[in-house]
């Protein structure tokens, strides 16, 4: 409900804007904001509509409040205030963001393996010794992968740092 | 029609090309592979292997991906059978007597059954796509910007009232997606929703939306689902107890001819229809079995070679029914459709009416290419099959990290840009916000891809009538195809209506 009405704000701010845009000067043709004018107005009257279903169908039916007694079951519940799926989800983002940016500077080699270290680790489930060594493995393997198959194979020119750009023959 | 079957020499010789012949076994393998795994459908195997075809021609492109999409289709029905895991939701019935079948001690009829099946699907829809195909083109030659703007319109209705759960969600996204398309630079040259930001510029790029919503909220799902108790699927073993005649009788082919004429007629129909899916065509195809076939219902879910056929059969044609609307009008009728049409697309290729014109030889790769493609996987399937259901036991631990990665730097190889690849990042948490409300992000890409073609006809055709749009109303063709639009939301709001209403009941009593 929070996100839908989010988007609504959202949706509604846009039409602002696109009431802006100026007029066109061509005969006939309807000026750059009408058509986003359509789109914007179909998410407002949808967005309006399921806010109401929802609502309605709440007050209709309120089933019993859920008694959670593992972690899973509260991150499925999608009443809870706080969501673990949204935080890890956060938390996924701003470490691909991070990636992106370190990318440059630290070359491909070293983000790449970085990156997948950090997303390997915690996801292992074994002690923390082994999984620790399993997941930096794993991490300069998808490394090598993924150079091959990019740089290499599809002659994308990521920075690298100490990888060759090409592999020439003898 | 006759350029299409002029090029059927010069095409079957690029066939034997090097490029031609690896894309056609790279792209069935790997499609066999990413649909053997849980959670990856044809459109989210196609999403992912998208940066693949930056550097192939256009023909070679859409071979490779009509392999991946072909052998997708197939390859979720292998852990369907063996461990009762269907690799795509298409899959979903076929688990229902193909696994009975494997349990029976009869797994390799059920592979079989399942691959012939798949394959005279396909090759029968193809034959049907090249003919249905071109006389929808040659029809909509005809058509003014009026009418591809009622077509567009009547696409994007069929979008929004079949998607998810209910009508206003299914709309929602493609307002939603409608939206994206307009972002940047407008045909007409004025700047929109730039925020003075230079990368938005030049709009949001079709691979960013297709990657970020297709793939997207799969990527994050598998990243984040690691906190769960994962049921492991039981080994390919335990059901491996063999009988002596587990093989593909003689007499399965005269009694599954009804069953595959069927079969191939309803996936070929489902697929041409915009909205409806694999899903849904193998679903009808298992209900219309039950209704028509010889054998009684309650055979049906006990293992028998109907109940196999049937819907192995309707989802491998879909693939080329799909084609008929996407090629012939320019209308996307499943996100695999949309990612097919974005590589034509990418390669400079406008889909639509004057595709069948302009590019038979196109047109006649794509004919042959299928009915190569088909072969490839029968040959594939009978010379090695069950090792494929290994893979839908790989770990969803390893396999979430390696797919965002692939993603990450897939976005980053179509035009080297930081910025689309900080577009996939946000637009796939979005997405995936998305599906946990119960918004379908289908849609999104859908209406993203007919939202140019929509805009730019209905501005074609006010500029033409001087702005006055009620004179575009006047033509028949248009006021036909508004009036299904039209008929088409009333039917779904009508039926999610009363759904809806016995939903509540249901839950009161």
């Amino acid at each position: 409900m929070v996100s839908v009405f989010a988007m609504l704000v959202g949706a509604a701010y846009l039409y602002w804007e696109a009431t802006q845009l100026p007029a066109s000067i061509l005969k006939g043709y309807p000026g750059d904001g009408f058509f986003p004018r359509i789109a914007l107005a179909v998410i407002l009257v949808c967005g309006i509509a399921t806010l109401i279903r929802e609502a309605v169908s709440k007050q209709l039916v309120t089933p019993p409040a859920p008694e959670h007694t593992d972690i899973d079951a509260a991150d499925d519940d999608k009443d809870a205030p706080i969501n673990l799926d949204a935080v890890e989800a956060f938390l996924i983002v701003a470490l691909s963001l991070l990636y992106m940016l370190l990318l440059k500077p630290l070359g491909l080699e070293i983000a790449t393996s970085l990156f997948m270290f950090v997303l390997l680790f915690p996801r292992l489930p074994m002690r923390w010794p082994k999984a620790a060594l399993i997941a930096a493995l794993g991490a300069v393997a998808t490394t090598l992968v993924v150079y091959s198959a990019f740089v290499l194979g599809l002659k994308v020119a990521l920075p690298l740092k100490f990888l060759p750009q090409y592999l020439s023959g003898y | 029609m006759e350029n299409i079957f002029a090029n059927i020499g010069p095409v079957l010789l690029d066939m034997g090309s090097l490029p031609v012949v690896l894309a056609i076994v790279a792209g069935v393998t790997l499609g066999v592979v990413l649909g053997a795994l849980p959670g990856f459908g044809s459109s989210q195997s196609l999403a992912l292997l998208f940066p693949l075809t930056f550097t192939m021609p256009a023909d070679v492109a859409i071979i490779f991906f009509l392999a991946v999409y072909s052998a997708a289709e197939y390859g979720g029905s292998i852990p369907a059978i063996l461990i009762r895991t269907p690799g795509t939701p298409a899959q979903a019935v076929t688990v229902l007597d193909g696994y009975a079948m494997a349990q029976k001690g009869f797994p390799n009829r059920a592979l079989k059954i399942s691959l012939i099946s798949g394959v005279l699907g396909g090759l029968t829809s193809t034959i049907i796509f090249i003919l249905v195909g071109g006389w929808i083109a040659s029809v909509a030659l005809e058509f003014g910007p009026g009418e591809m703007f009622a077509l567009g319109i009547f696409g994007l209705s069929i979008i929004g009232s079949f998607f998810g759960r209910d009508p206003t969600r299914g709309f929602l996204a493609a307002g939603l997606g409608l939206f994206l398309s307009t972002i940047g630079t407008s045909d007409f040259g004025g700047m929109r929703f730039t925020f003075n930001q230079g990368f938005l510029a030049d709009g949001i790029p079709l691979v960013v939306v297709i990657i970020a919503f297709l793939a997207g909220p799969e990527a994050l799902r598998l990243l984040i689902n690691h906190r769960k108790t994962i049921e492991e699927p039981k080994t390919v073993l335990q059901i491996s107890t063999q009988k002596a005649d587990d093989r593909f009788l003689k007499s399965d082919i005269r009694r599954l001819i009804p069953t595959w004429i069927r079969g191939s007629l309803i996936g070929t129909a489902i697929g041409a229809l915009p909205g409806a899916g694999a899903s849904i065509g193998s679903l009808i195809a298992y209900g219309e079995e039950k209704r028509w076939s010889r054998r009684s219902k309650s055979e049906f879910g006990t293992g028998i070679a109907e109940g196999i056929a049937a819907p192995e059969t309707a989802n491998n044609a879909v693939v080329a029914g799909t084609l008929v609307p996407s090629l012939a009008l320019g209308i996307p009728g499943s996100g695999s459709a949309a990612i097919l049409l974005s590589v034509l697309i990418s390669k400079g290729v406008v889909p639509g009416p004057l595709l069948f014109e302009a590019e038979p030889r196109l047109i006649t790769s794509i004919f042959i290419g299928l009915i190569f493609i088909n072969l490839w996987l029968l040959l594939l399937g009978l010379i090695y099959t069950r090792g494929f259901a290994h893979i839908s036991k790989v770990s969803r631990r390893i396999l979430g990290p390696c797919v965002f990665i692939v993603i990450l730097l897939g976005t980053y190889a179509y035009a080297n840009y930081t910025a689309h690849v900080m577009m996939v990042i946000v637009l796939s948490l979005a997405a995936y916000w998305m599906v946990k409300i119960d918004i379908p992000v289908v849609p999104v890409v859908l209406a993203f891809v007919m939202g140019p073609i929509v805009e730019s006809n209905l501005a074609r055709a006010m500029t033409i009538h001087s702005g006055d749009f009620s004179v575009v109303l006047t033509r028949p063709i248009t006021l036909i195809i508004l009036g299904l639009a039209l008929a088409t939301f009333v039917y779904s709001a009508i039926s999610s209506m009363r759904s809806s209403v016995a939903s509540t009941n249901e839950m009161k009593e």
